[in-house]
């Protein structure tokens, strides 16, 4: 793990008009970390990614990638800076195969003069993608199959290999295994242990304890709105996490969040 | 013409009034060619009568449409309507739906036209002179060929929901029912719904088959221009084929000029229309009218074709 | 048909086979069709033992009935026109009723621009404008079409994709206002009488060239562009499309836009062909447009869909126009048969789907 720090949050707040959503987030995150985000529901987890990764645009504060500060005007814009994101409902087209997906919004195309009639460039999105793949570590015999016929697992897989595809500089997940069973949670599971060896950092959000212990190096707990700890791995226990998730014990230095 | 006259004659009689009449008319439908002619007609001879004003409805084909146009007419107090009725089996609730307001039908003979009160009447034309014009004058033409020993041929109906096409076809198959004109054969008929391009994929379905024929017969005009367009396409010589339609629209006699169409039948729809406008205006006047009044259709074949190339 | 393969940390996928594509299966639906047309010219004893698809009176100089086979296409090339657009319409989840009306509002605007000063040397009667606008280069009424049936796309696109109207809805009113235009632009009267070159366009077998070759041009595009691709990405997650980056409403607008323009060249290539333009025209297009998208296998909520199929579909509802004809069928017979052909394609296409997953 090296010193270099990925991403910095200071003061990061969000209102929704009188709804004071995420307040004062002060949040660092060192290359190679793999960090979870755990919280109730409402406590700011879900508002926090959004305006790191430009989906929302913040009341206040600011961020800093990579030692720049940016300011992402949508979603576009931060994958084009280099983070990559992983929704819960996955943003993969059924009909499509896995090249044509990982791909979607970034085609490798020839013929650019031809605008939005330029052509595709099957040969090396395939290419690409297999590479992708194996990267990662998922092994799908038939990458021309349309998304369709694979299962939850499956999907899920294809969804985090385009964070490997496109060199993500940061890669964040979002309850990836809410909707898996368990032989499935376990492929994916061992997917984000491929990236960690690789040295790949990742922002986890999860409500699953048992996954989070198993993953992460670190664990940031909103509640309300506000982080209220920053633990790592090893000087805490589930038990210890669900307590200040929900509220019974504070870290003396967030103890504002206490209030 | 006797009616002729005696419609001159209302007409300047109606004219000389000062009080204004309104009629209301509703049309079966605005996109058809003839009909538009007719709703021209009436609306212009509206407009040379003073005092008298025309509103004009399109009923879309849609005869429960029409009905409520009729009770609306009723409603806002017109003094008379017209109907060009959309479907001819619905004379009974067309006349109900008038009331007591004095009601004309034009051009459409609808079902119940023997027993329209002393407040409605019918102009129109008789689709059996129509039909049987066309189809006689085809009849002497093949003879004349020397193919009085045999012809075979196609008929092409209209839209098969409209009176006028199933009598038009009635009269085709009468005429060559007679003595004189059962060497004719029809070797199949099929509905090209009035219109030219439908027309024009039927005849050259009809000849991807290689039958040989001698004449084609159409309920209108549209459907004979579409026929002879399938036809000399497929390099036919229009003189060997003999052509037979109804309306004589200007189109049809601009075909007819230049050699490819052989004889038409002209429905005066300017006559018509106006027709109406004047038996609606004297029923109004309470004036005693003839209930049916048939306008008759004359024969145009190139010979005499020049006499209604600005009529229609 | 499981296959498992292990990966890294015990992976395992299933591979699915490579399936038949859809396509196959209208080809083989059409081959029945035409083989129950040959034998029903065999057995029905009116019929003379005619062949429907072979040449038996020699006059062509291949086995099979030229004048036939041409006519099979040549009448549903220029509805076919219209899928064309159609089926992309589809494609993204969508669905465009006004092309009938298109059709005949863009006959009869560009026909006026068409129109030939002298007919059998008189003064043409049904001139609407002018004579500025008489014999003009044909140039002048395709291009005005064309852009006609750009502003109606325009308009349709941007009433589904930036007032998010239904485009059930939308299309629909735009099916009544361009029945109003058609009507209103001559007060109902034809225009007619073109000049030759307009005539060109919708002459012999034009129409079935243009359809085809637009038919390998939009192949083409919705296979290997990326237009093609964001194309069938809307329809089968917008969502995801949104999210990948694509500007999913521009792009639906544009995929409107290419839909009536395709219709409105189809109205001016009709015009052609019937040297007239009337306000009736083009009754039912969009109907049976969108039947030959349906036949040819497409899904209606998006997705799925392919140029190969709708042209297929084009084909079968040709075969059965050619075929009722042949055997001397009434034609209400043929509309029962059409209805009945398209729930069927639905059907199996649902079968299929359900064996697949």
């Amino acid at each position: 793990m090296s010193d270099e720090v990925v991403l910095r949050t200071q003061d990061l707040t969000k209102y929704y008009g009188g709804v004071h959503a995420l307040e004062g987030a002060n949040f660092e995150m060192k290359k190679g970390e793999h960090i979870a985000i755990m919280g109730d529901n409402g406590a700011g987890k879900s508002t926090f990614v959004r305006q790191i990764t430009g989906v929302e645009q913040r009341t206040r504060g600011d961020v800093w990638l990579y030692g720049e500060e940016v300011s992402f005007a949508g979603p576009l814009d931060a994958r084009e800076a280099g983070i990559e994101t992983v929704f819960q409902t996955l943003a993969l087209a059924d009909d499509l195969d896995v090249p044509d997906n990982l791909f979607l919004g970034r085609e490798k195309t020839f013929a650019d003069w031809l605008g939005p009639f330029r052509f595709l460039d099957y040969k090396a999105m395939r290419k690409a993608t297999l590479a992708g793949l194996e990267k990662t570590g998922v092994k799908i015999p038939n990458i021309k199959n349309t998304i369709r016929n694979m299962s939850g697992g499956q999907r899920q897989c294809v969804a985090i290999a385009r964070t490997a595809t496109f060199h993500s500089r940061l890669t964040i997940m979002d309850e990836p295994t809410a909707a898996l069973g368990v032989q499935e949670t376990a492929q994916v599971e061992n997917i984000i242990r491929t990236l960690k060896e690789a040295g790949e950092p990742l922002i986890l959000v999860s409500h699953n304890m048992r996954q989070v212990m198993d993953l992460v190096d670190r664990i940031i707990v909103f509640r309300r709105g506000r982080i209220c700890a920053n633990l790592r791995k090893e000087d805490t226990n589930g038990e210890d996490v669900v307590a200040y998730i929900t509220g019974a014990k504070t870290q003396p230095e967030y103890a504002d969040a206490a209030a | 013409m006797k009616k002729t006259l005696i419609f001159a004659g209302l007409a300047s009689l109606l004219a000389t009034t000062a009080m204004a009449q309104e009629i209301g008319a509703t049309i079966s439908r605005f996109d058809d060619n003839w009909l538009t002619v007719m709703r021209n007609g009436m609306t212009e001879h509206a407009d040379s009568l003073d005092g008298v004003s025309l509103q004009m409805e399109d009923a879309t084909d849609d005869l429960a449409k029409q009905i409520d146009q009729v009770k609306n007419f009723v409603a806002s107090g017109v003094d008379a309507i017209i109907v060009n009725i959309v479907d001819t089996s619905a004379g009974a609730a067309i006349t109900e739906a008038a009331g007591g307001t004095p009601l004309v039908f034009v051009n459409r003979e609808p079902d119940n036209v023997n027993d329209l009160p002393p407040t409605q009447a019918f102009v129109a034309s008789n689709e059996i002179e129509s039909g049987t014009l066309s189809a006689f004058q085809i009849c002497n033409n093949l003879r004349a060929d020397g193919k009085a020993g045999g012809a075979r041929g196609y008929l092409m109906n209209g839209q098969l929901s409209n009176q006028a096409a199933v009598q038009r076809s009635k009269d085709v198959h009468d005429v060559i029912g007679m003595d004189m004109c059962n060497f004719m054969t029809i070797i199949d008929e099929q509905t090209a719904n009035w219109s030219r391009d439908e027309a024009q994929d039927l005849m050259t379905n009809w000849m991807s088959s290689g039958e040989p024929f001698d004449f084609v017969l159409a309920n209108n005009d549209e459907m004979a221009i579409g026929a002879i367009q399938a036809m000399k396409a497929a390099g036919m010589d229009m003189a060997s084929v003999q052509v037979g339609g109804v309306d004589a629209s200007q189109d049809a006699l601009l075909t007819m000029q230049s050699g490819d169409y052989d004889v038409t039948v002209f429905q005066d729809a300017f006559g018509q229309g106006a027709g109406s406008v004047d038996t609606a205006l004297a029923l109004v006047k309470g004036m005693a009218v003839d209930q049916k009044v048939y306008i008759p259709f004359v024969l145009v074949t190139p010979a005499n074709m020049g006499d209604f190339l600005s009529k229609n | 048909m499981t296959d498992t393969s292990h990966g890294v940390g015990g992976l395992t996928f299933d591979k699915t086979k490579r399936s038949w594509p859809n396509e196959m299966n209208i080809f083989f639906a059409l081959l029945i069709i035409v083989i129950i047309f040959e034998i029903l010219g065999q057995i029905l004893p009116y019929m003379n033992g005619q062949s429907f698809l072979f040449d038996t009176r020699g006059r062509f100089d291949t086995i099979f009935n030229e004048a036939r086979l041409q006519i099979i296409i040549l009448q549903v090339a220029i509805i076919g026109i219209i899928a064309l657009g159609v089926t992309q319409v589809i494609i993204t989840a969508g669905i465009d009723l006004s092309s009938g009306p298109l059709v005949a509002a863009t006959a009869m605007i560009a026909m006026s621009f068409a129109q030939t000063e002298l007919v059998n040397g008189n003064p043409n009667p049904k001139a609407i404008f002018g004579l500025w606008a008489m014999d003009l280069p044909v140039i002048v009424p395709v291009v005005v079409g064309l852009l006609f049936g750009a502003m109606i796309g325009a308009i349709n696109g941007t009433f589904v994709a930036y007032f998010r109207i239904p485009p059930f809805i939308a299309t629909l009113g735009m099916f009544l206002i361009c029945r109003g235009i058609a009507l209103w632009w001559s007060a109902g009267r034809p225009v007619s009488f073109p000049t030759e070159s307009y005539k060109f366009i919708g002459s012999g077998m034009m129409p079935v060239v243009w359809f085809l070759s637009l038919a390998v041009i939009f192949h083409i595009i919705l296979r290997y562009t990326v237009y093609g691709k964001h194309t069938y990405a809307i329809g089968s997650n917008e969502e995801a499309a949104r999210m990948s980056g694509i500007n999913v409403r521009r792009h639906k607008v544009m995929v409107y836009m290419i839909a009536s323009m395709l219709a409105a060249f189809a109205g001016v290539v009709l015009s052609a062909k019937a040297s007239t333009a009337q306000a009736g025209m083009g009754e039912f297009y969009e109907l049976f447009a969108i039947a030959m998208a349906v036949i040819g296998g497409i899904s209606l909520t998006g997705g799925r869909g392919s140029i190969i199929g709708t042209v297929l579909g084009a084909m079968v509802l040709g075969v059965i126009r050619s075929g009722f004809t042949f055997v001397k069928l009434d034609g209400s017979y043929q509309l029962m048969a059409m209805g009945g052909i398209i729930i069927a394609a639905v059907i199996l296409d649902q079968y299929r789907q359900r064996n697949r997953a």
